[in-house]
């Protein structure tokens, strides 16, 4: 009996030894690491381990990524246990659709850090239901108090908690959320007045969203028409809470990311006030200018813009259609690329001059975009790739762009782009975003290089071609268009505008006005024209790029650190000047220049580069 | 009986009259107090209509008084609460109204705190040598060591459920505070036909069979609410991870044996000879 006592006492002892030794691990670690500790930038919370791979976190992921911001995945329990480690956060996303359900414990923790000075961005459904029955947690949303809005009130307001209606931005908001020229159609020019988010193609925009009561008095930057929170920010103890009581997440999957990106945005700058990595090569902001060549009706006005020198800037981005027909089969009104010797030397001219020659759609341009479906691959993909071949055997090199004529591109095209190496295509989806990985009914388009280049819109139209139908004047497209690139610039990103060259001569000041601004723009060293190839490699390049912000545990000091397996040249990190002081270079080679409020720092040939800086 | 007779000293007749008295005697050190002078007082209750009235009335009256002033009770309770919040300076914020319905509890800052890695550590060790300490209690300990080792038990099984999923912990310290008050006012219902049953069929003054059960809830009735004040207090300075050692084990369960407690020392301030009759 002593003996199994003695046994007894030791197992026990082992036991305890080694659950507190496990237990013990995290708290050791840090105390023998380094001084600093890990800074998340933003973190993206996901109920467990399984949302990690569901669309709608994806397509949050992706477009943190896209904006430059640093963000993880945290889970529920990660999270809170993290929270009661002290680890700091500089902000937290709750996302809609994949984080229903929370549990009042998270609820709780939320609380408490944004209480104690934390970010939260928090998207419509996001912690409304309950985490054990799946229903209403509450009679209103528990993330009210924070909010400053009541929401989520399904107690009362049963089948009509839900609203559906256009998004309406103030011009505060407008600023705040750097919405580009284009997207807002404001019907007066007061300063009331609210403008209507607009897409390309469609009368009015109208999302779903929770009806909304006043609790608090958060800054309301964007409304509905029926006068509720649409996206609002409220102080909350010593944090901050962003509202966005629109599916953001889910949008992106069904090719509406723009006011995602927009938010995720404005969660950063306004809020965290972290560091971007740019979507630009040397943080120069620039412009896609693809040009559709459909037909020959195009041909004459092409060897006109050659001859007044318009081809000498650049590059520019060429889609061409090759076929002989343009409407039907036999009409002889297309390129005829093979047979075209005038269009091959123009081609090769441009090609050599460094401008990018793509595919547009499918040899017979109205026959392809008004005839494909998601069911007809067998009869179509023919042309596809004859397109293909004709214009890749002019330059002499594989085409690796595209565009969809009449923007009809069923997921067998873009299945096609993938598998034939294409870096970028045009889209009509996404309206407004720069490059972006865009998805379709919740599917990623992307097979991690080819990218979709979504078109600008001037309210519901995208082009010079569509102005008389919507009694738009000239004038009014030329200043959108100076305002975009102006946009560009100041924001260091890149948008696509595109036109048919065979209207060019019913919209020369249009086009003088392309090339003046940017011609301005480029002289300050602001503005950049690309090709989708150029944007494609480089920010595929990018994603390959590892950095990281830490903060040393006894100042204020925080640390940036870049890597990459190539090199890190024309990589701009864009730090808020009203955020930062004493910024300098550590490691690696890097310039720092100061533009309009923002630091600038571009990496220059090196692998590796560290940054330091304190907060103001 | 241990002694014995010589054989031959009794008859068979005497042997078995010996045998009859020893088995009454047997049962008289059986009988319950309730009828000490009856040889077969456990074979048979008789309870006087008289004495059932007062059990009845000793039973619901109090009862019924305390359903009826539920809600000025619950007022008092948040007023206690209210003051020592302040005094205090907890993070808590209750209405009466949400004493009756728990779901309404708000969400508000309530100073949940989730215990840290570090403090898992140290209570991981604590509740190791706690319980490595219970061994080396004397055996007439016993029920200590059992006692001791109940709470490590129940302190571990917090430890591993805070260390592998804390998210999913689901009660606040409001909702805690709320549990525990509305449960502690089912408690107090039951006061008074536990009284009736255990003490209220002694032979006592109707008036103290009235003024006992009420003087019971009086007592609780303030008890109650600093006792769950001291639970909020101690959650808020330590962590949510001591919320179920102190629901089951100073909670309802602590209020019985108070009542048990309470309760004996009642019974025993009766005359000795009280009875029912």
């Amino acid at each position: 009996m002593p003996r199994f006592w003695t046994t007894y006492k030791l197992l026990s002892a082992a036991l305890i030894l080694g659950v507190a030794s496990a237990l013990a691990w995290t708290p050791l670690q840090s105390r023998l690491s380094p001084v600093s500790t890990r800074l998340h930038s933003a973190v993206l919370l996901i109920p467990d381990e399984a949302a990690r791979q569901q669309p709608v976190t994806q397509a949050w992921l992706d477009a943190a990524h896209e904006e430059g911001l640093q963000i993880t995945t945290l889970t529920d329990n990660e999270f809170i246990q993290a929270h009661a480690n002290g680890v700091q956060i500089a902000g937290v996303i709750l996302p809609d659709s994949v984080h229903t359900r929370a549990s009042q414990m998270l609820v709780s923790t939320l609380h408490n850090y944004i209480e104690e000075g934390g970010q939260l961005l928090i998207s419509f459904d996001a912690g409304l239901l309950d985490a054990q029955s799946g229903a209403y947690a509450a009679d209103t949303s528990r993330f009210s108090d924070m909010t400053g809005v009541d929401y989520g009130l399904y107690a009362a307001l049963q089948d009509q908690t839900l609203g559906l209606g256009t998004v309406n931005a103030s011009r505060t908001g407008a600023i705040k959320l750097a919405i580009q020229p284009g997207k807002l159609d404001f019907q007066d020019e007061s300063e009331n007045a609210r403008g209507e988010l607009t897409t390309y193609g469609y009368t009015s925009l109208r999302y779903n969203y929770y009806h909304t009561r006043p609790l608090g008095q958060p800054a309301i930057w964007i409304q509905s028409e029926t006068e509720d929170t649409l996206v609002s920010v409220n102080r909350f103890g010593r944090g901050q809470v962003l509202f966005a009581n629109l599916p953001l997440g889910y949008l992106k999957t069904r090719t509406d990311s723009y006011l995602l990106h927009r938010v995720v945005s404005l969660f950063n700058t306004e809020m965290m006030g972290s560091p971007v990595l740019a979507a630009v090569p040397n943080g120069v902001g620039g412009m896609v200018l693809n040009l559709h060549i459909d037909s020959n009706a195009a041909e004459k006005p092409l060897v006109q813009l050659e001859d007044s020198g318009w081809f000498d800037d650049g590059p520019f981005s060429l889609h061409v259609t090759a076929g002989p027909d343009a409407f039907e089969l036999g009409d002889h009104l297309g390129l005829n690329i093979p047979q075209n010797t005038v269009m091959q030397k123009f081609l090769a001219r441009q090609f050599d001059k460094g401008h990018e020659i793509g595919s547009h759609g499918g040899w017979n341009h109205n026959l392809f975009g008004l005839k494909i479906t998601e069911n007809n691959e067998s009869e179509f993909k023919k042309y596809l790739e004859l397109n293909h071949q004709a214009i890749s055997d002019v330059i002499k090199t594989s085409v690796s762009s595209y565009s969809a004529p009449m923007g009809n591109q069923p997921q067998w095209v873009t299945d096609w782009l993938k598998a034939h190496g294409f870096k970028g295509y045009y889209s009509t989806s996404d309206s407004g975003l720069g490059p972006t990985r865009s998805y379709i009914q919740g599917k990623s388009q992307s097979n991690g290089t080819l990218w979709t280049f979504p078109i600008s819109n001037f309210g519901r139209i995208a082009t010079l071609d569509e102005l008389e139908g919507q009694g738009f004047k000239e004038a009014e497209i030329h200043d959108f268009i100076a305002q975009l690139m102006k946009y560009v610039s100041d924001q260091h990103v890149a948008r696509l505008f595109y036109f048919h060259p065979a209207s060019s001569n019913n919209y020369a000041a249009s086009l003088t006005t392309l090339k003046s601004v940017a011609a301005e723009l480029k002289r300050q060293g602001n503005f950049q024209w690309y090709t989708m190839a150029q944007l494609s490699d480089f920010l595929n390049l990018r994603d390959t790029v590892q950095w990281s912000i830490q903060k040393d545990r006894t100042s204020d000091l925080h640390r940036l650190d870049a890597h990459s397996a190539t090199s890190l040249h024309t990589m701009t990190w864009i730090f808020q000047k009203k955020r930062v002081q004493d910024l300098r270079v550590t490691q690696g080679q890097a310039r720092i220049e100061l533009k309009d409020e923002q630091w600038l720092v571009t990496a220059q040939d090196c692998d590796t580069l560290q940054l330091q800086w304190r907060t103001l | 009986m241990n002694s014995q007779l010589l054989p031959g000293s009794l008859t068979v007749k005497d042997t078995q009259a010996l045998q009859v008295a020893q088995r009454k005697l047997n049962r008289q050190r059986m009988a319950t107090p309730h009828s000490p002078s009856s040889l077969e007082a456990p074979l048979r209750i008789q309870v006087p209509i008289r004495t059932a009235l007062e059990l009845l009335v000793m039973a619901a009256l109090p009862t019924a008084l305390l359903i009826y002033f539920k809600s000025d009770l619950m007022t008092l309770w948040q007023a206690i609460i209210a003051f020592w919040t302040r005094a205090l300076d907890l993070s808590l914020a209750m209405q009466a109204s949400d004493l009756v319905n728990t779901t309404n509890a708000s969400s508000v800052n309530d100073g949940s705190w989730v215990p840290s890695s570090r403090s898992l550590l140290l209570t991981g060790v604590l509740t190791g040598l706690i319980f490595f300490a219970s061994q080396a209690l004397p055996d007439r300990y016993f029920p200590l060591r059992v006692m001791l080792r109940g709470l490590c038990l129940i302190e571990t099984i917090g430890l591993v459920y805070f260390w592998l999923t804390p998210a999913s912990f689901p009660f606040t310290v409001t909702q805690h505070l709320y549990t525990i008050l509305n449960l502690r006012f089912d408690f107090m219902l039951m006061l008074a036909p536990m009284l009736a049953l255990g003490w209220g069929i002694l032979n006592t003054p109707f008036y103290q069979k009235i003024m006992a059960p009420l003087l019971f809830a009086m007592y609780f009735a303030v008890m109650l609410p600093h006792k769950a004040l001291l639970h909020v207090w101690l959650l808020q300075q330590a962590s949510l991870l001591h919320m179920p050692v102190l629901f089951l084990c100073f909670g309802t369960l602590l209020d019985l044996v108070i009542f048990i407690a309470l309760y004996g020392w009642l019974v025993s301030t009766s005359p000795a000879l009280a009875r029912s009759d």
